[in-house]
């Protein structure tokens, strides 16, 4: 892992606020070309953590390391090349969604083609020459997305992104998400309370829970966790327990049932024949089917959200 | 960069900026009118010089028109960005966060000028207008302004701090409309005290010290506030 060099990375990131260590110790590794799902509860620490990424707020501990510099170093190189939505989408309500966009160009320099460029990527073309105050919340989404990739960032930070917009617009940004890596070669470090909405987009999963790192992995491990379990209740189960092993199958007991990894039909018709024939009483046989939902309850099981 | 910020800014400068750079000399000038008309034999009879009698008569409450003046544009630069929570986006762009104060303090300091440019102006065409003669005593005129411009560059950076580092703007006006109207009873007020250096207690036409001090106290207060507001954690 040491000498890999990381896109992004952070080092025992701490933040505390009154005694209360918001951020905990975090270590974030993030390589490019990725979409890195950062997904948590509500109030588990995942803004905190995107704005000390961003040098919006100082850790009290830890470094984070962007592009291979020093972030309190060289903030401004860095932020040259990140693009940024945190929390709710910011914009000027007295001017339009054009102008919105040219108060931020004029800043990052990029050429004013570049707002017809985003406008069209996020499908606001039509409305650019309104008032945002006359956007609907999925707009003003769509237009903070759309402040965010002005500068072709090489890397998007997007926190809760989908927030606010309806199953049709989810689906849309989603879709505009994950085609950003290969598109524009873009990696996207994306946060949201939500795992179905993270599990269709990101390829790497972070998951935090009261400040902390529980699970840093690719999503397919994460995928794995959530694999299928097949029990079976019989009368008497140290018998059964015999006769499985000696077929090759492990199992786990509770009361009477015998808990087994998920098999294909053909091999649980032979599991249960067999069963009946060394003269078991077979009661149930039921499966277990454990969404990534309860997963990633069940990781963050406890905490209580804010 | 600067040059880009400020064309930033002056973008979401709302209209209210103008109106009211315009507005609150205009209408401290249309009091001075209303007083003139009234009792014009009266007035005239207090001096011979009527020209720098005006003067001195519309500088009475140019202090307190300033200081609120000031108040209220400052906040209101502020609270663009505060309302809509865009200093996050702000400070994530590739710009030092001292430059985006700057911008906007330059912007700020340059509307105050337009302010006191536009009420040396009117109280020439209200002298004009009461037949003081063509001999206008511009010298007298920018000096009141200027001077007084210069004595309450230290509210500007109060204001400034307190509106751009809170975001409740409550605390930042009720300070500084309690100052302008602070001011309005300073006179008595020793000559340390920044309440008094706008009053040009010396003569309207010669600012020193209280010019000095309004510089000096200002110049101290510029480099806290900027410290302070670059160093803090943006609020979220």
């Amino acid at each position: 892992m040491g000498n890999q060099t990381y896109l992004l990375e952070t080092n025992d990131l701490t933040k505390t606020y009154k005694g209360t260590k918001v951020v905990n110790g975090l270590s974030l590794q993030l390589e490019e070309g990725e979409i890195y799902g950062f997904l948590g509860p509500n109030g588990a620490g995942k803004t905190t953590t995107i704005r000390m990424l961003l040098g919006l707020i100082k850790p009290a501990k830890g470094n984070v390391t962007v592009f291979g510099k020093d972030l309190t170093k060289e903030r401004i190189a860095i932020l040259k090349q990140i693009g940024s939505l945190v929390e709710s989408p910011s914009y000027y309500p007295h001017l339009t969604g054009k102008d919105n966009l040219e108060t931020l160009r004029k800043i990052l320099q990029v050429p004013k083609s570049r707002i017809t460029e985003v406008l069209e990527m996020v499908r606001l073309t039509k409305m650019a020459d309104r008032k945002v105050k006359e956007y609907s919340l999925g707009m003003k989404q769509r237009l903070g997305l759309a402040a965010s990739l002005l500068g072709r960032p090489k890397l998007l930070i997007l926190d809760e992104p989908t927030n606010g917009l309806d199953p049709a617009g989810m689906i849309e940004i989603r879709e505009l998400i994950r085609q950003l890596p290969a598109k524009y070669g873009m990696t996207v470090l994306l946060s949201s309370h939500l795992l179905t909405e993270i599990d269709q987009v990101a390829t790497k999963v972070g998951i935090i829970a009261k400040g902390e790192m529980i699970f840093q992995d690719r999503i397919e491990v994460l995928r794995e966790k959530a694999s299928r379990k097949l029990h079976v209740q019989m009368d008497d189960w140290e018998t059964g327990q015999k006769v499985l092993s000696s077929h090759g199958i492990e199992t786990a007991r509770h009361d009477n049932w015998l808990t087994m990894p998920n098999q294909p039909d053909g091999k649980i018709a032979e599991i249960v024949k067999e069963l009946v024939y060394s003269g078991l009483n077979i009661y149930r046989v039921s499966e277990e089917i454990a969404s990534l939902e309860d997963i990633f309850l069940n990781l963050t099981k406890g905490e209580e959200t804010l | 960069m600067m040059r880009a910020l400020i064309q930033s800014d002056l973008m979401k400068v709302k209209k209210m900026v103008w109106l009211m750079m315009v507005a609150f000399p205009a209408g401290l000038i249309g009091l001075q009118a209303v007083n003139y008309s009234l009792r014009l034999d009266h007035l005239l009879g207090l001096h011979d010089d009527y020209w720098y009698f005006l003067l001195e008569n519309v500088h009475i409450f140019w202090p307190t028109v300033l200081v609120l003046t000031l108040t209220l544009i400052v906040s209101l630069f502020a609270s663009v960005e505060h309302e809509t929570h865009t200093w996050t986006t702000l400070f994530s762009l590739p710009v030092n966060n001292g430059k985006i104060y700057l911008s906007k303090l330059a912007i700020i300091l340059t509307v105050l000028i337009g302010s006191s440019v536009l009420f040396v102006i009117f109280s020439l065409i209200l002298g004009l207008a009461l037949g003081f003669g063509s001999d206008l005593p511009l010298m007298a005129a920018s000096q009141m302004s200027l001077y007084t411009y210069i004595a309450v560059l230290p509210f500007v950076f109060l204001q400034f701090w307190l509106s751009m580092g809170f975001t409740n703007q409550g605390v930042a006006l009720t300070t500084g409309i309690a100052n302008a109207v602070f001011i309005m009873y300073a006179v008595d007020l020793p000559t340390w005290l920044p309440w008094r250096w706008p009053l040009l207690m010396d003569g309207i036409t010669s600012g020193a010290p209280d010019i000095f001090y309004g510089l000096g106290t200002g110049a101290a207060l510029m480099v806290i506030t900027l410290i302070h507001l670059t160093r803090k954690d943006v609020a979220a």
